[in-house]
């Protein structure tokens, strides 16, 4: 579980206040935010699995053959904040952050994969989060740049 | 065409390479992953290092960089890239670092805030792996950097080998281009030569043909005077010798006539105009004609000859009734003539389309031997002695005809020659034929010369329309009377037998004494 520090509870709240208030949850495992409009929601295990849930069956360079990789789509993850922005940060737990379009997730069903082939993810795996790309439907995502996205234990989402 | 296949198969096998190599560069960077282990380590170690010293680390941070050191060593166990790593891990640093976390997985878990002692202990059993995942990373670093280094290489090569191909294939086909266009006007050349030997061998021939018949038929005259004389010569009062030379005299004379018409002949068939007419003719006139045509020359040859019908034939064929003659004939006179046969069958028959003259022939000694004439050699052959004439030109016509002969042998030995020409079978119609004779025996010739025509006499008082009416000329009013006739039967042609004072009443007229063959030719025209 992820544990957030005082002074960004504090933050988060003071933002909520101006902002659209959607969710905020003790023992957040997701934080997304937009920072074009504004808008943060901290997000449990049980508030993602809350959420729609998509099954995309890919094969990728982390796994052996092709998987069921099951979470709520990327872009309704990111709806929860509202529109505004272009650019998406990931940050895995580690602080390792990568940079991702916006239309990625319009594009493809990018999921934010919580288990695969039935098997939650721990976080000494990829867990809790596995933004994962369907790579076996979309030839054009078996590329290096497109591996780079493929970020584990992410606890953070930030729109720009 | 084989290089330019082999260049093909080449191109593709380099293209097929730059895929691969393509695909190779395109696999994950393997190297972040192995620095990330070596990383996490260090951060794990350092989280230990402060939590010792009593600064901001916790337990939780100490956990969570377990895990996460946890997670860096589950990436080597999975998937192509972790089997790639794996590769590289030929001392097992990475095997014994997770065997070593498991050791110590509890004691990290149960770890409590300022237990500097086991903070201690735990970051002793893990400091030593640090050396071997740097040299892990290091390995993998210039391993991968080789690797990439030889791709790049080989799709240099493969570029290399593509372009070479590429412009081997242009000039080859640049080649190709200029060997075909010079081909194709050395083969224009040629055609236009060839043409032009063509052009002058169909004149040559046509004159070569021209010259044949107007000699032949300028020899014809004199010597038809010559049989003219000598039938006179041969008339008068004779002693038996002399008798026997002017017959002697007769036979090579017409033995020569006979050669002018096969010449005349011959010529005709190398006339382009010459053309097969086909039309009716009753078979039995066929059947009947041969041994009257043929019958002399036999008993001249003292050879026996049989003409008959095999099976019925149809009464009425359709072909080139005069060709077909004469190519019997020709054929039977080559055999009695100059093979010196002395037994000749000829038998006709008819079947799916096809009239079949079999000549049998019994032949006995000599040193003849039919294929000289029938043969392929025959066929083939640049000259041929002055007596095959005949054969050739009867094998000539049957081929206009489109037919063929086929030499062969009976059961019992004898030569077989088997002439086929397709001729179509007619079932003729019943001829209505209305006779206006002023006499019975007039009535009586008349008959008897269409005697074996499919005629259906039809009486004036019986009410049914003729067709044919043969009308007795010389009576009075006959103007008045053939107008009447002609109301009477609208359709009919109305043949005059006599001499008619008006002949242009008539559609044709028989004069007396009446040749049958001429009115019988007239009514079977009719039945056309």
């Amino acid at each position: 579980m992820t544990r957030i520090p005082k002074m960004m509870l504090w933050l988060t709240a003071v933002l909520a206040l101006a902002a659209p208030r959607i969710a905020l949850a003790q023992g957040a495992a997701l934080t997304v935010i937009n920072s074009v409009n504004g808008s943060e929601v901290m997000l449990t295990d049980e508030e993602l699995m809350a959420l729609a849930q998509a099954t995309i069956n890919t094969e990728n360079e982390f796994v052996d053959g092709m998987t069921a990789f099951v979470g709520p789509l990327g872009r309704d993850v990111l709806a929860l904040v509202g529109e505004g922005g272009s650019i998406v940060v990931l940050t895995a737990v580690n602080d390792y952050a990568v940079e991702v379009p916006l239309e990625d997730f319009i594009n493809y069903d990018v999921v934010f994969a919580m288990s695969a082939d039935g098997e939650t993810f721990s976080r000494r795996d990829k867990g809790p989060i596995w933004v994962v790309y369907p790579m076996s439907d979309h030839t054009e995502l078996q590329d290096p740049v497109y591996n780079t996205r493929l970020i584990w234990q992410l606890v953070k989402v930030e729109i720009k | 065409m084989l290089v330019a296949i082999g260049i093909a198969t080449f191109g593709f096998l380099t293209f097929k390479d730059n895929l691969e190599a393509m695909r190779r560069a395109s696999q994950e960077n393997i190297s972040w992953s192995a620095s990330q282990l070596e990383r996490e380590l260090t951060r794990f170690l350092d989280s230990l290092g402060t939590s010792r010293a009593g600064t901001a680390s916790s337990t939780v941070d100490i956990n969570q960089r377990f895990d996460v050191l946890w997670s860096r060593v589950a990436v080597f166990q999975r998937g192509a890239v972790g089997a790639r790593l794996r590769a590289y891990d030929t001392d097992n640093a990475v095997e014994e670092l997770f065997e070593e976390m498991k050791r110590q997985e509890v004691p990290v878990v149960s770890i409590k805030s300022f237990d500097f002692t086991s903070m201690a202990n735990i970051s002793s059993a893990f400091f030593p792996f640090g050396a071997g995942l740097h040299e892990l990373s290091r390995k993998i670093i210039v391993g991968e950097e080789q690797k990439a280094a030889e791709i790049r290489a080989q799709m240099r090569d493969s570029a290399d080998f593509a372009l070479y191909a590429s412009i081997l294939t242009v000039v080859m086909v640049t080649g190709a281009l200029v060997y075909f266009v010079y081909e194709g006007q050395l083969y224009r050349k040629l055609a236009d030569e060839n043409k032009a030997l063509a052009e002058k061998f169909k004149a040559a021939s046509e004159v070569k043909s021209r010259f044949l018949t107007m000699m032949s038929h300028e020899l014809r005259t004199p010597m038809n005077g010559v049989l003219g004389l000598l039938a006179l010569a041969r008339a008068s009062e004779l002693d038996p010798e002399q008798k026997e030379r002017l017959d002697q005299v007769d036979r090579s004379a017409n033995r020569m006539l006979g050669m002018l018409t096969d010449i005349l002949d011959f010529a005709a068939l190398e006339n382009a105009q010459f053309s097969v007419t086909d039309k009716p003719f009753f078979s039995n006139e066929l059947l009947l004609a041969l041994p009257e045509l043929l019958g002399p020359v036999a008993t001249q040859a003292e050879a026996r000859l049989h003409v008959a019908a095999e099976g019925e034939l149809p009464v009425m064929l359709c072909g080139d009734a005069t060709r077909l003659r004469r190519s019997y004939a020709l054929l039977v006179t080559y055999f009695l003539e100059t093979a010196g046969a002395r037994d000749i069958g000829l038998a006709l028959t008819y079947s799916n389309g096809v009239l079949r003259a079999r000549i049998e022939v019994d032949y006995v000694g000599g040193g003849w031997t039919p294929d000289l004439i029938f043969g392929e050699r025959s066929t083939n052959a640049d000259s041929f002695a002055a007596e095959a004439l005949g054969p050739s030109v009867a094998r000539a016509l049957v081929s206009k005809m489109g037919g063929k002969i086929e030499l062969g042998n009976t059961e019992d030995g004898k030569i077989l020659l088997q002439i086929d020409v397709p001729v179509s079978a007619l079932v003729p119609k019943q001829l209505k034929v209305q006779l206006n004779m002023q006499s019975a025996p007039m009535e009586i010739v008349c008959k008897s010369s269409v005697a074996g025509l499919p005629v259906d006499f039809v009486s004036t008082d019986s009410g049914r329309q003729a067709e044919i009416i043969l009308h007795e000329t010389g009576a009075k009013e006959e103007t008045a009377h053939i107008a009447e006739i002609r109301a009477q039967n609208p359709n009919a042609k109305v043949f005059g037998i006599g001499r008619p004072q008006n002949p242009e009443l008539f559609d044709f007229v028989a004069e007396m004494p009446l040749e049958a063959a001429q009115l019988r030719n007239r009514i079977v025209e009719a039945l056309e």
